[in-house]
């Protein structure tokens, strides 16, 4: 399935939007619809007789549940999945860091006690343990990079739900290379691009006019967030991890 | 109880046209029947409108495998095809052939009864459009109570008015938490107007939320009725299936 679905055409949905909408009626499964969507219908009625219709037709047809739904038990678990995914990353991250920072401190402190740890090999030279220390140091700077703003989740748990705008890319708790390419569904008015760091300093604003935006910017391995939002108000929220 | 029909799969219509095509069969039929009922078609018509989604269908299959981007069920995704197809070979005809709606005779239907298979089917339909207002459901099903002159439980004060205090949930159960025929339309809507403004941090008028509830209920009517209207509901029917929603 293509990473960018296209469920309206001319502002109104297509074939493919009122096909959403119906399956979803039938599945009980409104709640999970694009909010694009859910917004759109509320107050067309166009679009909600063509739904009705539709669903008059499908009503009197068998419904076959055996097979996953391609959008609602595959494309969204897949968009869904990161946000689960990204904590559990900066909590990896941060043990890694501490582990580092451990295995540091023991090794210094290793011919004043009986060692019952594994060691690393033996022979290493005075440069490679600098350099590891400093590795580590910066791990450890890098592992407070990537602690979550609890600010921040909190409105990306909240306004997930409730995005007025469609992001494809890149997906939340994602963990993206530089140039990164922010992607979204068409906005018709001019929009603010920020980017922030999980410190919530704004690192990045830009005024956004088409549907996408790419940054070369070099970013320190972290956890980012980044926010759409057009005439003061948050369109969008979601974050993202640098390696 | 549903028909069966066959599923349909986009591998098929990759690699079988002719058997993609073969297995749409029982959704056109399913879907010009259901339109004959409306009226959109006469009985006399049926084959030769089966015939045209047909040739329809074989020259759109190319484009439709090429495009189906595999968001959605390909069994739905082709009744949107078909009803389209359908809905317009009848704006191609409409000037040139009038249809009545089906009477009863005409339409072979299930046993039992009629009237309450018919109940139960606007009932789902109400209750899918309904649905379809969204964010906005809560409070249209709230206003309609309030119009149709139908009590409100704490249930529905709660899932209208997340905002409310204690005090403004007792408040409005205490105006319309029991029977409240005797009060005028107007007042009912002043005293609502406050809690809704909070609601939506908002600041209208009891007779312009009337007024909304009111255009939302003759939409709703429309809707329900279709285009062409095919159906008659009023405010009175959908006061009656609304009623079951409180039951
Ligand atoms: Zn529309």
């Amino acid at each position: 399935m293509p990473e960018s679905i296209q469920f309206f055409t001319t502002g109104h949905l297509n074939e493919y939007g009122v096909s959403l909408v119906v399956d979803a009626v039938r599945l009980n499964r409104m709640d999970e619809l694009p909010k694009k969507i859910v917004r759109h219908i509320e107050g067309c009625d166009q679009c909600k007789e063509q739904i009705l219709q539709v669903t008059d037709l499908t009503v009197q047809q068998s419904l076959d549940q055996s097979t996953p739904h391609p959008y609602f038990d595959t494309h969204k678990k897949r968009s869904e999945f990161p946000i689960m995914w990204y904590r559990a990353a900066a909590v990896l991250a941060v043990a890694l860091a501490g582990g580092i920072t451990y295995y540091l401190l023991n090794q210094q402190q290793t011919s004043h006690q009986i060692d019952f740890t594994v060691h690393p090999p033996a022979i290493e030279s005075t440069q490679t343990r600098t350099e590891d220390f400093f590795t580590a140091t910066q791990n450890n700077l890098y592992a407070d990079n990537f602690v979550p703003s609890p600010n921040l989740d909190d409105v990306i748990q909240s306004d997930f739900r409730s995005a007025t705008i469609e992001v494809f890319s890149p997906n939340n708790g994602e963990f993206v290379h530089p140039p990164i390419t922010f992607r979204w569904e068409h906005f018709d008015r001019p929009m603010k691009l920020k980017i922030l760091t999980n410190k919530e300093i704004t690192i990045l604003t830009s005024i956004v006019t088409t549907n996408s935006f790419i940054t070369t910017k070099k970013f320190e391995p972290g956890l980012y967030y980044w926010k759409l939002e057009a005439d003061d108000e948050l369109l969008y929220i979601g974050n993202f991890f640098v390696r | 109880m549903p028909l069966p029909t066959e599923t349909l799969d986009i591998t098929l219509l990759r690699n079988n046209k002719h058997e993609f095509i073969l297995r749409c069969q029982r959704i056109i039929e399913i879907v010009v029947k259901h339109y004959m009922k409306t009226g959109m078609f006469a009985p006399t018509q049926f084959d030769d409108t089966v015939q045209t989604i047909n040739e329809e269908l074989i020259n759109r299959l190319h484009r439709i495998e090429q495009n189906f981007n595999g968001s959605v069920l390909l069994n739905t995704y082709m009744n949107v095809v078909i009803r389209n197809i359908c809905i317009r070979i009848h704006e191609k005809s409409r000037t040139e052939i009038k249809t009545e709606p089906l009477t009863d005779e005409l339409i072979p239907h299930d046993h039992g009864n009629i009237h309450s298979l018919m109940f139960q089917d606007e009932y789902r339909r109400l209750a899918i459009v309904l649905k379809l207002y969204g964010a906005k459901q809560s409070k249209l099903k709230f206003c309609f109570k309030i119009y149709f002159r139908m009590p409100v439980t704490g249930l529905d004060v709660d899932s209208t008015f997340d905002t409310a205090t204690g005090v403004e949930r007792e408040y409005l159960l205490q105006h319309f938490g029991n029977t409240f025929d005797d009060t005028l339309e107007i007042d009912n809507f002043n005293i609502l107007a406050p809690m809704m403004n909070k609601q939506e941090r908002n600041n209208t008028t009891g007779s312009s939320l009337r007024r909304w509830t009111l255009e939302h209920l003759s939409r709703v009517i429309k809707l329900l009725n279709g285009t062409p209207p095919v159906k008659t509901h009023t405010k009175e029917t959908v006061k009656i299936l609304f009623e079951q929603f409180s039951r």
